[in-house]
Order: structure tokens, then sequence, then C-alpha cells
């Protein structure tokens, strides 16, 4: 009799404790991605930016460096122009946020006037090293600085390069690589929508 | 004695028709830096009409303090930027220099070079050969 109540407790205590972490995990464990991304702090030109401030609605997040010549002017061009393919309405539906990797020559105001070339409403963070290597591992983000030797521009970033999507409570849903040809990106972001 | 003069004449006309062996730029671009961007790319295709492999060894221009060989490669989603001491370009072929690939780096570029209003510039490719050649190079937002 103890061991069927013991059991009948048991099983009531991990229903309620799976409600509470379905009620709370705001993907709802649907998505592959439920056990990456989370909470952030980094630096905005206007403060210390969290996660919390992009609640409210879907968020678009890529990782670079403002001195990347190529990769990222193209990565957040293509974002403009794939957005404005789905629908030019849509810029103020979604967050855009672009977040450098390289805290040794990037900070907040610097980042902030390179993503503004792009967009007025691109949010651009920076951070510490402990800070972008916190939100990098959470993200599954890989980053490396490279000594170039022979380079005078003395070291270069290797970076991912992929755009993480973020539900309206904050939650990492998707990510994509190629904006362009994915026809997943236009389904899962307006479905992010209310 | 006439049919070997006939042969002569035929095969003097044949090397005559035959493309001149040598080496070329072709549609050569910028990126057009971003406002207070020091660095930027350029893109181009090399080609080698020649039958003997050879080597992009220098670039010079009007623009940047430095330019470069780079390359860019992508390994698991992770881009890798790599400077390259010589690109080079086998013979009868070509290579494309072009965004995620191979391109010159402009470092450092000056003051008052690759503004808005600038249209076009230029480059100057030394390759081991001794060959130099000269190409006039448009400016571009660039693919997107």
């Amino acid at each position: 009799m103890t061991t069927v109540l013991a059991v009948a407790i048991g099983g009531a205590v991990a229903i309620l404790k799976l409600q509470w972490h379905k009620r709370n995990d705001p993907t709802h464990g649907k998505s592959p991605y439920s056990h990456m991304g989370g909470d952030f702090k980094l630096q905005h030109k206007s403060g210390t930016y969290t996660l919390e401030k992009l609640k409210g609605k879907p968020s678009l997040l890529y990782f670079g460096f403002t001195s990347c010549p190529d990769i990222c002017p193209m990565a957040l061009s293509s974002l403009m122009r794939n957005l404005d393919r789905i629908d030019p309405a849509i810029h103020k539906k979604i967050n855009k946020v672009f977040i450098s990797v390289d805290y040794k020559r990037d900070d907040n105001e610097k980042v902030s006037e390179y993503v503004n070339h792009f967009a007025s409403d691109i949010i651009g963070l920076s951070g510490t090293k402990k800070e972008i290597e916190k939100v990098t591992k959470n993200y599954g983000v890989y980053f490396s600085f490279e000594e170039m030797k022979d380079s005078k521009l003395e070291y270069t970033v290797d970076h991912t390069s992929r755009f993480f999507l973020l539900n309206s409570r904050g939650g990492l849903v998707a990510s994509f690589t190629d904006l362009k040809n994915d026809p997943l990106f236009k389904e899962q972001l307006l479905k992010e929508l209310p | 004695m006439n049919s070997k003069f006939r042969a002569l004449t035929f095969i003097l006309f044949m090397a005559f028709l035959r493309p001149a062996l040598s080496q070329s730029v072709e549609n050569a671009w910028v990126r057009r830096p971003l406002p207070g961007m020091k660095l930027t790319g350029a893109y181009m295709v090399i080609k080698n009409d020649t039958n003997k492999d050879i080597s992009l060894l220098e670039i010079q221009g009007p623009d940047a303090e430095y330019y470069e060989i780079h390359t860019h490669e992508n390994i698991d989603g992770v881009m890798k930027m790599r400077q390259l001491k010589k690109l080079k370009i086998p013979a009868m072929d070509k290579v494309m220099l072009k965004p995620k690939s191979f391109h010159i780096m402009l470092i450092q570029i000056k003051k008052g070079r690759l503004t808005k209003q600038a249209k076009k510039t230029e480059l100057t490719l030394i390759f081991d050969n001794k060959v130099k050649l000269t190409t006039e190079t448009k400016l571009s937002k660039g693919p997107l």
C-alpha cells in the first residue's frame, strides 16, 4: 500500500513538474532548439541589453564583427532584402539584431554605427569577453580570433554565419544559413508573427 | 614544291588565326566600402590563356595603403578568412575572385578614396612571369 502511494505521489509530482516546465519553456518543448538560446546580457549604446527587451516580437539574431569585409555586410544586406521580399511592412513586426563577437575591437557605439548603414532599426550589440563567450555558447555560435601573421589586418575572427529566429517569448525556434533559398525561412518567420 | 608551299602557307595561316597566348583580367569591381570602413574587397576574373601556370603575387592601387590576397573557406558553417602569399592561375584556365571566396583585400583605405561619389578606380596586378596588368575597376554594392 505504501509503495503504491509512493509511486502515485511520485507520478503526480513528475506530471506537475512537466506541466510547470511546459508553461515556463517559451518554445513549449516543440523545438529541437529548446535546449539552446536563452537570456543574455549585452551592451547597446543606450545601455545594458537583455533578452527581455526583445520579447513581444519575433527576433532574428546574427553574430559577426564590424571589420568583417565581406560575409557580414552580405549577411545584413541579404537579411534586409529577403525581409523586403516577404513583406516590406514586416520590418516593424520583428527585431533585427546584430551581435559583434569581436570584443577586442567593437564597442556598442561602433556596432550601432555599423548596423545603421544597413537600416536604422537594426539593434547593434557588443559585449565583454565574458558576455560574448556566454551568449555564443548558449546559441551554439563558434568564434575564434585568428592571428594573421603577415597581414596588415593582424587578426581576423572566424565565426558561424547563421541567422537565429526567436519567437516573441524569446525562445529559439529555428536557424538559417541561406535566407534566399531556404523556403523554411519565410514559413517559420510568418508562423511566429501574430 | 607547289604542294609543300601550299602546306606551309596553310600552317602559317592557321597560326595567324590562333588567338594570342596571353593573360587578362575581366569584370573587376570593388565593393563600395561603408562610410567610415577602412576595409573592402576587390573581385574579378583572371584568365590565363598561356601554356604555363602563372601566379598573382602583388596588387597595387591608388585607394588603400595595403592590398592583400585573401580567401574565405566555409567549414561546417564557420567562415574562415586566410591570407594567401600568391594565387595560382593554371595554364589555359581562369580563377574567379568573388565574395565568399578568393578576393583582394584593400586595407586602410585612404581618406577621400572610394567615396560615394567615386564611380570607378583601377588595380594593377603583378604576376610571377613579370607581367603587369592594369585594369579599370568599377565600384559596386555587389551581389546581395
